[in-house]
């Protein structure tokens, strides 16, 4: 009975069923595999871009890293050292300090400590008091240099006093000296290589001239005694 | 005598063998319809598992590749390192050693001061405020003083304003005056 009902069912109903059929199977095939392995194909696509992208990126760094020569990286770097050390180093400002005044012509009188360390966003600095005495040329000789010290100087305060009615002055120097210690942060993975500007490039020059004419003086080793306290 | 070229079709056949043939037919043109849109699925959906396959490998060897180059840019740290320090110390000196402004003023004043002109007191503070008190036998050396601070050429722009705080002639007939010179 039931088969003859389904029999005639299908023979009623024979030219929709089967485009019936495959017209749902059809819109499922499509709802649940095409249309996500579509999406999911565009948004690969999109990830590949980016890796591909960053791979540029990475292989053109490793190939700049692999170009650089480590000699003149280090001699670069021990020449921006010596202009900003790491710590106070402050034999090595005292002697750079002394070489300037010598060879200006001043008198050095007195040398003191004025502040301890103030830090800026970067850099750190400490102050210090220099009294010389000397002639409005020599001093004039001797701010010019600090422009050209191989450490960096800034000449905060001036104070000149003549001595009596004479050419020669009594100054008061406030100097700030800087120092900057080294950053913990030495680049990421991702961090793209820094590079040097002409504007970096044309200062490291300076410095490595200046580096070149001061190495006695950054070098010097400084006599903290007699080699033999019994003489 | 005409020759007529006219064609008759006469179909002999039942109604229901007809009718019959007719349904057979409709049923044989849904079923290709149905094969080929069946055939197109199933090659649309080979398609994009056929391109996910072939993506998946792309993104392997994208992966594989990443993974070599950031091995060797953790190799070469030391040198990434160099190179970073050496920027930043760059940068930090480049900020200190620009504003030199204090010399530069001071350096330009003292120059403009006249031979005659003696400086007995010269005082520059932190905001680049200059105080000079001056002296000299004659007052043309004050007029000479003055014009020449005014004229930027010789002073290299580096002040804006000039002040005359004080000025007096003691009994040995010398003229004291002093200045204060405000940076640019």
């Amino acid at each position: 009975m039931i088969t003859e009902t389904l029999k005639n069912f299908y023979l009623k109903y024979k030219v929709m069923i089967w485009p019936l059929v495959i017209g749902v199977s059809c819109i499922l095939i499509i709802l649940f595999v095409v249309i996500p392995q579509l999406l999911t194909y565009f948004q690969i696509r999109t990830q590949l871009t980016e890796k591909q992208n960053r791979l540029g990126v990475l292989e053109a760094k490793a190939k700049e890293l692999e170009h650089i020569d480590d000699q003149t990286y280090v001699r670069n770097l021990q020449a921006a050292f010596v202009a900003l050390p790491q710590d106070k180093d402050v034999p090595q400002v005292l002697v750079i300090l002394q070489d300037m005044i010598t060879r200006s012509g001043l008198a050095l009188e007195s040398i003191k400590f004025i502040s301890a360390d103030t830090s800026s966003s970067k850099q750190t600095s400490f102050q210090l008091g220099i009294t010389v005495a000397g002639s409005m040329d020599s001093l004039r000789r001797f701010l010019a240099m600090t422009q050209e010290s191989p450490r960096v100087l800034k000449v905060v305060m001036i104070n000149a006093e003549a001595v009596g009615n004479s050419n020669i002055a009594e100054t008061n120097l406030v100097i700030d000296v800087y120092y900057q210690p080294v950053s913990t942060n030495l680049g990421a993975v991702d961090q793209p290589l820094p590079t040097l500007s002409d504007a970096d490039k044309k200062l490291l020059a300076e410095l490595l001239a200046k580096y070149q004419t001061s190495a006695g003086l950054t070098n010097l080793a400084i006599p903290l005694g007699k080699s033999n306290p019994f003489q | 005598m005409e020759t007529s070229h006219q064609k008759i079709s006469i179909n002999l056949l039942p109604p229901d063998v007809v009718l019959m043939q007719k349904e057979a037919g409709k049923l044989s043109l849904v079923n290709k319809f149905s094969i080929v849109a069946l055939l197109s699925l199933v090659f649309l959906t080979a398609g994009t598992f056929a391109i996910r396959i072939v993506q998946g490998s792309d993104i392997n060897q994208t992966n594989q590749s990443v993974v070599h180059a950031e091995s060797k840019i953790v190799d070469l740290k030391d040198r990434e390192g160099y190179a970073v320090v050496l920027k930043d110390r760059l940068e930090s000196i480049e900020d200190l050693t620009t504003d030199s402004k204090r010399v530069s003023a001071f350096n330009s004043i003292v120059n403009v001061a006249p031979a005659d002109a003696q400086i007995a007191l010269l005082s520059l503070d932190k905001d680049g405020v200059l105080v000079m008190t001056v002296s000299s036998a004659s007052i043309t050396a004050l007029e000479s003083m003055l014009r020449n601070l005014e004229q930027a050429s010789k002073t290299n722009g580096v002040i804006s304003k000039v002040e005359l705080e004080s000025l007096s002639r003691g009994r040995d007939n010398i003229y004291r005056y002093s200045l204060r010179i405000y940076p640019r």
